[in-house]
């Protein structure tokens, strides 16, 4: 009944390592790329003139709508034809990584953001205040 | 770009249109039929990681961890590959020969028990957002843990847990498209037929985010109403 054999995991680790460096590759850029876009958005978001919180609202809530996997299929079609020539699976699937992930950074961002006291800002404000007006 | 050449007819002609429309079938009958399964185990999960016993608590973290931390095409690959094979041989043949529709039931069954440890936490956040006073109040007028748990705990908790459920749902949606991995021919697993045999990937990939959006707007259109109806009278945001 128990076909297994997990001695099969020796020979192929070498096999493993490279999907693994590849994994790690792909969350690093990821992440760095993401969390620079994802501030983009954010603040385009929160401080942005009107049409430009408008796009960031749309474009956060539509990639939160639709599976990594549709998003991943798309890059790896579209990438190649907006660029014009083929480029490789892994930054096709990274700019889909960098795009998609920066929605879902955007939204916590938003959440940090907003939690920030009312306060705080007030304060912020009275402390530069003066310096503002008196210095002109 | 300026050399696609589009053509949005072959969207709507055979095959391709009832591909479309058997994979948004798929898709939702495998999304709602996981959602429910998956509040029914999460609700369990939830209470178990509250429960005064320190064993079931550790069960219930247990459970969390594991499928909360190992990717979901990971379990698929676990559920359909690797689970029949450390069933009995009898019942393991069962599996992967007569069971109604192989691929759709393993992945409704993985996608249940993924889904649960996460609505699980959403159920444990709720029952340790209850306020304390009214524990106090339940067990000063002689109620007892279980009639607490079940007349006072759980009715507030699921109530205030509408929005974030919802969100559970959509992921619930959104998830079901990593069963194309064991062969499950969902919308997303549709478009990519369309884009391999007509070679029109852009309309195919357009039509499979058009339907994932609207089945988004679809469900929550039918869970604000719900949301409204149930809020609870004196928090933030409920009624006076």
């Amino acid at each position: 009944m128990l076909s297994l054999d997990f001695g099969i995991i020796g020979p192929n680790a070498a096999f493993l390592w490279e999907g693994m460096k590849i994994t790690l590759w792909l969350t690093v850029l990821s992440i760095i790329g993401a969390a620079i876009l994802g501030t983009v958005i954010v603040l385009a978001r929160l401080f942005g003139p009107l049409p430009l919180r408008l796009i960031a609202f749309a474009y956060v809530n539509f990639c939160r709508s639709v599976p990594l996997v549709l998003v991943v299929f798309w890059f790896y079609f579209l990438v190649p034809l907006v660029i014009g020539r083929p480029v490789g699976q892994f930054f096709s699937v990274l700019i889909a990584f960098i795009l998609f992930e920066a929605a879902y950074f955007s939204e916590t961002m938003r959440a940090g953001i907003q939690s920030v006291p009312r306060g705080q800002l007030a304060a912020a404000i009275s402390e530069l205040a003066p310096e503002i007006w008196t210095g002109r | 770009m300026l050399s696609y050449n589009w053509n949005w007819s072959i969207l709507f002609q055979q095959p391709q249109l009832g591909w479309l429309l058997e994979g948004l079938r798929l898709t939702i009958v495998m999304a709602v039929v996981s959602f429910l399964l998956a509040l029914a185990i999460g609700t369990l999960v939830g209470t178990a990681r509250t429960a005064r016993s320190r064993a079931v608590r550790g069960i219930g973290f247990v459970y969390t961890a594991l499928f909360r931390n190992v990717p979901l095409l990971i379990q698929m690959f676990l559920w359909f590959y690797v689970f029949p094979e450390l069933l009995p041989s009898n019942l393991g043949r069962w599996v992967k020969r007569d069971l109604y529709e192989p691929e759709v039931t393993i992945a409704v069954i993985c996608l249940s028990f993924y889904m649960a440890a996460r609505v699980g936490e959403q159920i444990r956040a709720g029952i340790q957002a209850v306020p304390r006073g009214l524990i106090s109040a339940a067990l000063a007028s002689g109620l007892t843990v279980n009639q607490i748990r079940r007349y006072i705990v759980m009715p507030i908790c699921l109530r205030m847990l509408i929005p974030p459920l919802t969100t559970e749902l959509l992921a619930t949606f959104k998830n079901t498209s990593l069963a194309l991995a064991i062969g499950v021919l969902e919308i997303t697993a549709r478009s990519h037929q369309i884009e391999s045999s007509t070679f029109h990937g852009f309309e195919a990939f357009a039509a499979a985010t058009f339907l994932y959006v609207v089945i988004s707007l679809f469900t929550l259109a039918l869970v604000l109403p719900v949301e409204n109806a149930t809020r609870l009278p004196g928090m933030l945001k409920g009624r006076s």
